[in-house]
């Protein structure tokens, strides 16, 4: 990574008793895209808001390209920002809207290039007299999207911006925002509560909860090694196996039978802890018939199967009183195979190097997402 | 790449400068700057304190001096309430204030249930109807009451004889009732139809799913969602009633009450001091019931956050025929109310030359100034409703959007409120000892009034309508100003846009159909108001109100009829000019306002 364009340092942020950002620090390189991830009410808008210099944060920091811009008002802080509601002025059209903050600084041909610069960029070339409201809510977000770039900011920064559009469109606008900003190379700032859009379109996923940043990396990181409980259960689906007893140094018991996780990191923080949460996904657990059990295998009985189009989302119970049905992902191919039915036994096998080890102090309840988010959670947090 | 390089030479980008704009960009780095927010919200508390709060205060002051200036606290008050002619209209003006609130409220109730609840035809033209009396000095009703039910009345003569007539004891508790059931139903019926209309159709979808009859439905759907309509539509009911002075001066007889007490210990005895008196004792109950209510109101914010589906009804022969005659009574009662007024400002001589003509509004040789009053109140109107409007919707807008230093931003706001509570009267009795004192002693320093200057002008009486009229026009503007997207202001933020300049481009434009309806509203009250300017006006400049009341002291009531109808004829062509302005803005302003 380059020098920091955008530092955080210790930001804390309180409205009356409540502490909305909690000493966040992170920083952005130059041109990098990063996206702030959490559910509703974590700090994620705020955190953005304290950024763009909307808000005023109570403690730390912030730096723009090395420059100190705290209590600087956001007109000073050149930054271009994209609102959930997109905040189109609904009097002026396409053009007038992009135009809006170039009027004064600008000669008028200078401007009308600009824009018509801009609307050939965003796509909307021939929209420039057509009013928001007859404005698809895809061509809304461009023409915002234009507008917050028409004064070339050192920062653009995205809040929600795909939230009220369908899913499709949503889709499409994820890569052309992308395309663009790369194309434009301007650091980028992106809240979002969509897991799936965070991990498609930024460079780096910051994983929020509880006004406290929780986890830093780059979508892989943050998919493959969630650092806690909580990110793992954000972010994609999650098996959790509590209190898991430790038996040895990387092997612990779960429903009577030894479960080994050597590759799992955090199994180094546990300390002397004699329980542990595993944890693991369920497209990693692999579905054997009763004949090929190994290492890391369970049997276990088929409870319910779920048709999700690409895959097959299965529970199988592992007979064991006080255990979650355990969620396993496999393809039609490997059912069919198999040849899967409800209440038929198999086992399951746990690869070593898939499963999670977190100790005891990522448990805390706060932290916690017990069940498997459903995709299109709201958030306007 | 080539549009890279057009998008991304930034603002500092040295040749896109124009050298003769640096001064404009100066200008808007003062005015967009914090402090000039600041000094804008504290020029508005200034305003506020300056028409508002030390005109109130120096009345209190009043209240509580002897005639020499001398602090006396609360002996004037003990006087008063030792003085059983007095006090006993404290009464009185509760019995009319709660008698009127009986009837006014049910009826309005009646009527917008019928406006919204049911498919009788041609709603737009009962409501427009219904709503005649806003356009009516009070002291017309009163006098149109005197046409309908005095000594000569068209129903006390059973129309000149025709039939068997009816005698009522207009003057006193009764014609003032009725004369304010009239001016304050459309009043009540506007705030009911709003509450009703909002409604959310689901909720009744449900209801008749779970098997609730209509009465059930009505008691745990139709009532409960327009509680809040409801108390509001009690509390202004019982303010208008329990202050109006214009009705009570014409019909009021020997049955005294607060307003007209004021008047005449103004007017009539020039004891100023027991008219501050009277004025505080009218001011308590009316602030008691605007703190209830403004208190009640606060609740509601919570239950209008979700979107609701407008309710659709369905034809019904029998329900709606009965609404159709209801209101179908109701608009009758109103037409035969003021066309007996126009007819009564027409007929020679009534009752015994009942020829029509227009000598009635020749008004020569009548006291009041004929039409040089009737002219200075269409410039007194005009005058407040364009002045009005701007201080009102500048004051919202600090208010709303230029979110700056809180506490003095809710003071601004509390005290754009307050005005509401504050009667025509009392303003303009707080305005005569404030603006007409030469100077102030403080403590053995004379300091001049600065204000002095205003009083007896033009200006004093356009003041006093803006104040009268401020938390109407106000609360319009806020209303439209809320609807706005917050973030209008954060995106011009961030591009360095000056609030003024959005302003100008964005907010103004987009809230113009607010805009004008708070102009219209002050052109329409201005020119029907009589309570405050008639302590205001000077001899110089006659007002059409005031002229009303003044030929029907004189007993020239077919001339006062005539003048009134005047004004209600302008206030009707104004309200007209103005849906056509609105028409034609949205008709023009399709585009951006769909979706």
């Amino acid at each position: 990574m380059e020098k920091a364009y955008l530092t955080l340092h210790g930001v804390t942020k309180t409205f009356g008793p409540v502490k909305a950002l909690d000493q966040v620090s992170f920083s952005a390189g130059k041109g990098e895209f990063l996206s702030i991830l959490g559910p509703s009410g974590c700090g994620k808008t705020t955190a953005l808001r304290v950024i763009a210099g909307l808000e005023h944060q109570s403690d730390g920091k912030v730096l723009i390209n090395g420059r100190d811009v705290t209590g600087m008002p956001v007109s000073k802080r050149n930054v271009g920002i994209v609102f959930q509601s997109y905040a189109l002025f609904p009097n002026l059209n396409a053009e007038k809207n992009i135009a809006y903050g170039l009027r004064g600084r600008f000669s008028r041909h200078q401007i009308n290039k600009k824009v018509a610069g801009l609307m050939d960029l965003t796509g909307l070339t021939g929209m420039g007299h057509k009013f928001p409201s007859q404005l698809s809510g895809g061509q809304q977000q461009r023409v915002a999207l234009a507008r917050a770039m028409a004064l070339s900011p050192d920062l653009l920064l995205l809040d929600e911006p795909l939230s009220a559009l369908d899913a499709r469109v949503r889709v499409r606008l994820r890569r052309e925002i992308r395309m663009l900003q790369q194309k434009l190379g301007v650091t980028t700032i992106m809240v979002t509560h969509d897991q799936e859009e965070a991990l498609t379109m930024a460079d780096r996923v910051l994983v929020m909860n509880g006004g406290k940043l929780i986890q830093d990396g780059t979508p892989e990181q943050i998919y493959q090694t969630p650092a806690t409980p909580f990110v793992a259960s954000f972010i994609g689906s999650m098996n959790f196996f509590k209190g898991a007893a430790r038996v040895g140094d990387y092997s612990f018991e779960v429903a009577g039978k030894t479960i080994k996780a050597p590759g799992s990191s955090q199994a180094l923080d546990l300390g002397d802890a004699d329980t542990a949460t595993l944890a693991i996904r369920p497209e990693d657990i692999k579905v054997k018939k009763l004949d090929k059990a190994g290492e890391n295998a369970f049997p276990a009985v088929l409870k319910t199967m779920e048709y999700r189009g690409h895959i097959f989302r299965l529970a199988f119970s592992l007979q064991t009183r006080g255990l979650p049905l355990v969620k396993v992902d496999v393809s039609g191919e490997a059912v069919a195979a198999l040849g899967l039915t409800v209440d038929r036994p198999v086992h399951l096998v746990f690869p070593p190097d898939r499963v999670m080890v977190y100790g005891r102090s990522g448990l805390e309840s706060s932290d916690w997402v017990d069940t498997d988010p459903p995709q299109a959670v709201r958030c306007h947090g | 790449m080539d549009s890279r390089a057009g998008v991304m030479d930034g603002p500092g980008g040295g040749p896109g400068r124009i050298l003769n704009q640096g001064l404009d960009q100066r200008l808007d780095q003062i005015l967009g700057s914090e402090a000039a927010k600041r000094v804008l919200i504290l020029l508005a508390l200034v305003w506020l304190i300056v028409v508002v709060v030390l005109p109130l205060g120096t009345l209190l002051l009043k209240s509580l001096s002897d005639n020499q200036g001398n602090f006396v606290g609360l002996a004037n008050f003990v006087a008063y309430f030792k003085s059983p002619s007095l006090s006993r209209s404290i009464g009185n003006s509760l019995v009319v204030a709660f008698a009127t609130t009986a009837i006014a409220v049910p009826l309005g109730f009646a009527f917008s249930w019928c406006l919204t609840r049911t498919c009788m035809p041609a709603k737009w033209l009962f409501k427009s109807l219904a709503l005649m009396p806003l356009f009516a000095p009070t002291l017309l009703n009163g006098i149109a009451l005197i046409y309908l039910f005095g000594r000569k009345g068209l129903i006390t003569t059973g129309f000149f004889g025709a039939i068997p007539g009816i005698k009522l004891p207009l003057y006193g508790s009764f014609g003032i009732i009725v004369s304010e059931v009239i001016y304050t139903f459309p009043q009540a019926m506007l705030i009911l139809s709003i509450a009703l209309a909002v409604t959310d159709a689901r909720l009744y979808e449900a209801a008749a799913s779970l098997g609730a009859g209509r009465v059930r439905t009505f008691f745990t759907v139709t009532l409960p969602g327009i509680k809040y309509g409801l108390v509001s539509a009690f509390f202004v009911c019982f303010i208008l009633a329990f202050t109006d002075f214009g009705a009570p001066k014409v019909v009021g007889g020997n049955f005294n009450i607060l307003a007209t007490d004021i008047y005449k210990q103004v007017i009539g005895q020039q004891n100023f001091i027991m008219g501050a008196v009277v004025s505080m004792v009218l001011l308590i109950p009316t602030c008691m019931a605007f703190i209830i209510d403004r208190i009640i109101q606060q609740r509601q914010v919570a239950m209008i956050a979700a979107k609701s589906v407008p309710l659709v009804n369905k034809p019904d022969a029998l329900r709606d025929n009965l609404a159709l005659a209801c209101c179908g009574l109701v608009v009758f009662s109103i037409l035969a109310f003021y066309g007996t007024a126009l007819y009564a400002s027409l007929v020679k001589v009534w009752p015994y030359k009942l020829s029509l003509g227009l000598s009635h509004y020749r008004f020569t040789g009548m006291g009041g100034g004929g039409y040089a009053a009737f002219f200075n109140s269409m410039r007194m109107g005009l005058y407040s409703a364009v002045l009005g409007t701007a201080v009102t919707f500048f004051t919202a807008f600090l208010v709303e959007k230029v979110r700056v230093w809180d506490r003095c931003r809710h003071t601004v706001y509390f005290l754009s409120i307050l005005p509401l509570a504050l009667p025509g009267l009392v303003i303009g009795l707080a305005y005569i000892f404030f603006y007409n004192a030469r100077g102030w002693d403080f403590f053995g320093m004379f300091v001049p009034n600065p204000f002095n200057f205003l009083y007896g002008t033009m200006a004093i009486l356009v003041l006093s309508n803006i104040v009268h009229f401020y938390t109407m026009g106000f609360l319009t503007a806020s209303t439209a100003l809320k609807q706005m997207d917050i973030e209008f202001e954060h995106v011009s933020d961030a591009m360095g846009v000056p609030f003024y300049k959005t302003l100008f481009r964005i907010t103004l434009p987009v809230s113009l159909p607010a805009v004008l309806e708070v102009a219209s509203y002050y052109f329409v009250n201005s020119m029907a108001t009589v309570s405050a300017v008639i302590f205001l006006y000077s001899a110089d400049i006659p007002l059409a109100s005031v002229a009303i009341a003044n030929m029907d002291d004189a007993g020239d009531t077919a001339s006062a009829c005539a003048m009134s109808v005047l004004v209600v004829f302008t206030n009707i062509v104004v309200r007209l000019l103005f849906l056509l302005c609105t028409k034609k803005l949205k008709a023009r302003t399709q585009a951006w306002k769909e979706g």
